[in-house]
């Protein structure tokens, strides 16, 4: 009879802690509904100092008086906003770089149109990436400067480096799909020649939707992106630095682009599908991008726990790139945990600043 | 043996009477009907069955952990101090659990083949209505998506020669200069 009543006695205690935690979310939770924090992201100040077409060059004007002598200049992928980078005051990259005083620019690609449909690798690289490089390059008096490329901005900027060699000082690449041959990885299943032809969502789109790629993100870790992370979020509506940071990332994860026609067919076909950057195939623009002129320092960051780019991806130029000063740097987190993440803010981005600082001293003085 | 018929003017008539024809030729055109279902059938089901041989193992070995935790939850329900607290637990776990299966089945080739087939029927589907539109358009003598394409593509062209040339003229002009 004891033990029953000790049982009873604990299941009310613990409803009523069940019921007060409850009480509090939704007071919680009306309180957000009836006060919805705005959502600013991409706050940095900025200059816009090259348009061309739908792209902009920005370059940012916060951090010390005398930056480091050689530019920084952030790309990011095709797919989504580049705000990711500078989402919000504590949790942005271009901010942690600014703070070691490195001179900092960011590519906005824009939003393709219809009409952009025809703009493929070559263009991204030839027209849009070696503009932003010549402009800065004028700008800062310096005739290299550092790339830091995130996600398929990594494939960008290892793709550039390899055709132009001698305008890049450092090559950083962030979670980046390079080598495709690796057999590890959903994407690199779901778009294998024999079960998807990227042609044919051009021929019916023009574009690649945004909803079409989000959708397959999505299914990356289906109950993640569906229902956990609503959970998550309702489990933390007491805690409004938490609340604020989850509308930021809805607001980015919501805001999708759609990526160009033919850029779309020659990232499936030639990267996913034949893997040609790696094996030093790739074509673009008549020249050959050759991995072994990839000769600057290269540093690779990867996520320990990425779902979308799998580590040995990124991991894979290193093993073909001839570069003497190859780095890599690992953190125990998720594809979007390396940009947003507070512990990597706090313990890999100075790591990764301090990286380019070392290796920006002038030619002369230089290894 | 089967006696001829005659007609009353001694005439010997068609072995089988006209009006079983139309009978014979309905039992044709059903039998050929079932044929082509067994035949999908057989397909659809070997399809099922080739996926279900892949999945299987993954999915029962997930659902045999999640009836431990189940189990294990139950016995010690009475010892713990907040009950309730493990229930929250529990249902994480199950739905962590149920999201890694979920990782596992995608993950196999059955799996991306049938995805493949979906999203090809999808297009395939846009890319008729597209068609179609076209056509309607073009008998109302209105521009098409296909002539608006034209001309991108033509101003496409345009601009990359320019931004070449300019590159080239750019190019030479510095090498010039050094």
């Amino acid at each position: 009879m004891n033990e029953q009543g000790d049982a009873w006695s604990k299941v009310s205690r613990s409803m009523e802690k069940q019921l007060e935690k409850c009480t509090r979310q939704a007071i919680a939770a009306s309180r957000l509904a009836a006060d919805v924090p705005a959502a600013d992201v991409g706050s940095s100040a900025c200059e816009v100092v090259l348009k061309k077409d739908r792209m902009r060059l920005l370059h940012y004007l916060d951090g010390p008086e005398e930056k480091n002598p050689v530019p920084v200049l952030l790309v990011y992928a095709l797919i989504n906003r580049p705000y990711i980078l500078d989402l919000q005051p504590d949790r942005s990259v271009v901010q942690s770089l600014l703070k070691q005083g490195l001179d900092v620019y960011m590519i906005d690609w824009g939003k393709p149109k219809h009409g952009d449909r025809f703009l493929g690798l070559d263009d991204y690289i030839e027209r849009y990436m070696d503009d932003c490089i010549c402009a800065i390059a004028k700008r800062s008096g310096q005739e290299s400067i550092s790339l830091l490329g995130y996600c398929i901005g990594g494939y960008l900027t290892s793709v550039y480096a390899s055709l132009h060699p001698d305008r890049v000082r450092n090559l950083a690449v962030m979670a980046s799909p390079l080598d495709f041959g690796i057999g590890e990885g959903l994407l690199h299943l779901w778009t294998r020649e024999e079960y998807f032809d990227p042609k044919q969502v051009v021929e019916a789109f023009g574009n690649a939707p945004a909803e079409f790629l989000n959708g397959g993100f999505a299914m990356l870790d289906p109950l993640g992106n569906t229902l956990l992370k609503y959970l998550n979020f309702y489990e933390n509506i007491e805690d409004r630095k938490s609340v604020e940071m989850f509308l930021r990332m809805e607001k980015w994860l919501s805001d999708g682009i759609p990526v160009a026609g033919a850029f779309y067919v020659d990232l499936i076909r030639d990267g996913y599908q034949k893997n040609l950057f790696v094996k030093n195939k790739l074509r673009v623009n008549g020249g050959r991008a050759d991995v072994k002129r990839l000769t600057m320092p290269i540093l690779a960051i990867v996520a320990e726990k990425d779902h979308i780019v799998p580590p040995s991806s990124t991991l894979g130029l290193l093993d073909v790139a001839p570069s003497k000063d190859k780095t890599t740097m690992s953190y125990p987190t998720g594809h979007i945990g390396l940009s947003v993440g507070g512990g990597s803010h706090r313990d890999l981005w100075p790591k990764v600043a301090g990286w380019f600082t070392n290796r920006s001293l002038p030619a002369k003085e230089t290894r | 043996m089967v006696a001829k018929r005659r007609n009353s003017l001694g005439n010997t008539l068609p072995a089988e009477p006209p009006r079983q024809e139309p009978v014979r030729l309905f039992k044709e055109v059903v039998d050929a009907q079932m044929d082509i279902w067994k035949e999908w059938s057989r397909k659809a089901g070997a399809d099922v069955s080739d996926a279900a041989k892949e999945v299987a193992p993954t999915v029962a070995q997930y659902w045999a952990k999640m009836f431990a935790a189940l189990w294990e939850s139950a016995g010690e329900a009475r010892t713990r101090e907040d009950p309730l607290v493990r229930q929250e637990e529990l249902r994480r776990y199950m739905l962590v659990s149920y999201n890694e299966m979920m990782k596992k089945v995608l993950a196999t080739k059955s799996f991306a083949a049938r995805s493949g087939n979906g999203v090809k029927g999808m297009l395939d589907g846009v890319k008729a209505w597209n068609e179609v539109m076209e056509e309607t358009l073009r008998a109302l003598h209105l521009p098409t998506r296909g002539d608006i394409d034209e001309l991108h593509e033509a101003l496409y062209n345009l601009s990359k020669r320019v931004d070449y040339m300019v590159k080239s003229l750019e190019n030479s002009g510095n090498r010039r200069a050094k």
